[in-house]
């Protein structure tokens, strides 16, 4: 115990005569304050820049350097694990209808980049296996776990790379209702997640309304998701808003005139009592049973 | 014996008044002695001597000759008349060289004892039988044989041991076996310098217990952000055209605003132990200033350092808890660990250079910081003690 206090007591030597220093003096809580306000700010940019190198449409200039290199590295990355150029042409045999409209995209390809409404030209994604380091610490930790029991360890599937979509070619014109259809893993929600600037393809080229959603041009998925109107597989709802509240935001955020709020609230609460929600539009979605959740 | 204070008046005549009376040194004579060769050393059985000039003679059950810084002869158990008198003495043989001159030393020459209080209880018993003229008070021969035993580990035990054992000095004096003393302590208050001392001491561990409570709490604030995420709300956002340094900026800002609460509710918890408890945290300005500049700069940069963390989650219970994990990690463990490798000198040079990379963690900074705090209190009001 002695030694304990004068470890925290006496682990320097100082000049301690009755110590008048200020309690903001370096020695004392000083530098602690001064690297606590300091680091605020450097995290938070990390932050900032990292989300910037994840999202297709943000960041301008420096997004865009963030996204070409992070998608260098997942190039490299890609490389080592064999995927090159030919790896990609070596695709399964296509069904008639399939190649045929592939090649009618590739071949009117510069027409239809203004005309078609969506464009999606030869686009293929691969995903590298996952590398985030403390995956890798807590799959050792899982190895170790199930030694102990004695269980047979699975079969590490994700050493390979993942094929999501493989070389797909459409063209949707305006006014056509097109349904995207595929087996469990076929690549559909890799498609909707280039086609919204989430996801960086691997290769080819994606076009919403004429403009670039690959990321590659400066401005062209803030442009493209202008025109896009989005629902994911999962209720994106925040819990803690009520319906009416959800709706005012996105409404706001699609960019609705201040001075048309109020006939706003009104189309709202009419579209309410359309689908039938009007008794529980100022319920917060956190209270929302499990049926209308997706109504909204 | 009418009182307890005639008892401790002829305790204190046995032992400090004839001391006059036994200035001088005895003459040790054995008349009888056994031998006893069956272990290695020389031990002697019914043993019998006296003291030359008192002409009284003392039985001891046994003695052992040993080598220690000169020969010496140790008597156990020393007797008179059968009565226990004394556990054990020892009487210095001068002029021995080895066992055999020694053992002549103790028969062909008698032996002095030098200075006798060294003797004590055979001392006291001396003293009693000493004429009676020589002593000022009745003396009570039954000196008891009392070994007091205490656990010096609990600072009221000597005083506890001792009314035990006046308590039975009481008790075979008057011959009542129901005798009680009661005796009734007023401590002393403690001194300005141990109030200080302690409070110091009571702060650090303050310190770090504020600081467990200090770790979980920006995990609270990454369960929106983690849900936001993974339920995609973010990324339709996103696609309905928010900016996404809006989005931080925004989130950043709201959960500063409810750190503000976070800050004003602890310091609260400060002053509600009060300026004397929380003396160190908010004793004067100045060190209330600065346990408020800690707390509130903590969260400035562990919010954003936690928003780092939960970017590798998609449930936001297993983020919260792994990042509170983490944040214990890199705050109170980090602080013990420093301390730890201080407490080494071949690892000291290691925590000085560690501390380098612990100044990276938010949750280091503020622990460490309130500990600075309780060391500078220390340094101010009581280290000029400790060193003088």
């Amino acid at each position: 115990m002695v030694s304990f206090w004068s470890n925290i007591f006496f682990h320097e030597k100082r000049e301690v005569l009755g110590d008048e220093k200020s309690a903001f003096h370096p020695d004392v809580a000083g530098t602690h304050i001064k690297w606590l306000y300091g680091l605020s700010l450097p995290y938070f940019f990390l932050v900032v820049l990292l989300e910037y190198s994840g999202d297709g449409g943000s960041g301008g200039i420096i997004g865009r350097a963030l996204r070409i290199v992070k998608n260098s590295i997942e190039k490299v990355q890609l490389r080592y694990y064999g995927v090159t150029a030919a790896y990609r042409t070596q695709t399964d045999e296509l069904d008639a209808d399939v190649a045929q409209e592939k090649e009618f995209v590739l071949e009117h390809k510069d027409e239809l980049k203004t005309e078609a409404s969506v464009l999606i030209v030869d686009l293929w994604k691969v995903f590298p296996p996952p590398t985030s380091v403390l995956g890798r610490f807590l799959g050792y930790f899982r190895k170790l776990w199930n030694c102990l029991r004695k269980q047979q360890t699975q079969e590490e599937t994700s050493k390979k790379p993942k094929k999501a979509v493989q070389g797909l070619s459409t063209q949707i014109m305006a006014g056509d209702t097109f349904g995207l259809l595929g087996v469990n893993g076929a690549g559909k929600t890799t498609t909707m997640a280039v086609l919204t600037g989430d996801t960086h393809p691997t290769s080819g080229e994606a076009y919403v309304a004429g403009y670039d959603v690959t990321g590659r041009t400066s401005g062209g998925v803030i442009e493209a998701r202008k025109h896009i109107g989005f629902c994911p597989q999962i209720d994106p709802l925040l819990e803690l808003m009520t319906a009416r509240e959800t709706l005012t935001m996105y409404g706001k955020l699609r960019g609705v005139p201040s001075n048309q709020l109020v006939s706003f609230s009104v189309c709202i609460k009419q579209f309410f009592s359309i689908i039938g929600l009007q008794l529980i539009r100022l319920t917060y979605i956190l209270n929302f049973s499990i049926l209308h959740r997706p109504k909204l | 014996m009418n009182n307890v204070a005639d008892l401790f008046a002829s305790i204190s005549v046995q032992t400090g008044g004839s001391a006059e009376d036994l200035d001088a040194t005895y003459r040790v004579v054995f008349h009888s002695v056994r031998f006893d060769f069956v272990t290695e050393t020389v031990r002697l059985i019914d043993v019998s001597f006296s003291f030359e000039d008192l002409g009284v003679q003392f039985e001891a059950d046994e003695a052992f000759i040993a080598y220690q810084d000169g020969f010496k002869i140790t008597l156990f158990n020393i007797k008179r008349d059968g009565r226990l008198i004394s556990d054990e003495m020892v009487i210095p043989i001068p002029g021995a060289n080895d066992l055999e001159q020694a053992l002549e030393g103790i028969f062909l020459t008698d032996l002095t004892v030098g200075d006798p209080t060294e003797y004590g209880s055979v001392y006291n018993y001396i003293a009693s039988i000493l004429p009676e003229e020589s002593n000022t008070t009745a003396t009570y021969e039954a000196t008891p044989n009392v070994t007091v035993m205490f656990n010096t580990s609990s600072f009221h035990a000597i005083s506890a041991g001792y009314q035990g054992y006046i308590e039975y000095l009481y008790k075979s004096c008057t011959g009542n076996a129901e005798a009680r003393l009661i005796s009734t302590n007023y401590p002393l208050p403690l001194t300005e310098q141990a109030n200080i001392q302690l409070k110091a001491q009571l702060s650090v561990f303050a310190s770090l217990f504020t600081l467990i409570p200090f770790c979980y709490a920006p995990a609270a604030f990454i369960i929106y952000i983690v849900k936001e995420r993974s339920t995609k709300s973010k990324h339709l956002q996103l696609v309905s055209g928010v900016d996404m340094l809006a989005f931080w900026v925004a989130t950043y800002l709201w959960d500063i605003a409810m750190w503000i609460i976070f800050t004003g509710l602890s310091m609260g918890v400060f002053f509600i132990y009060g300026s004397n408890s929380a003396e160190v945290f908010v004793g004067d300005t100045e060190s209330f200033l600065c346990t408020l500049a800690l707390t509130f700069g903590y969260g400035l940069s562990a919010l954003p350092f936690a928003y780092l963390l939960a970017r590798n989650f998609d449930n936001h219970t297993t983020a919260q808890i792994s990042v509170l994990g983490l944040f214990f990690v890199t705050g109170f463990i980090a602080v013990l660990v420093y301390f730890v490798l201080l407490s080494f000198p071949e690892f000291r040079q290691l925590a000085k250079d560690l501390r380098h990379l612990f100044r990276l963690w938010p949750a280091y900074n503020v622990g460490d910081g309130l500990i600075s705090l309780a060391r500078h209190f220390f340094d101010k009001y009581v280290s000029i003690f400790l060193y003088f």
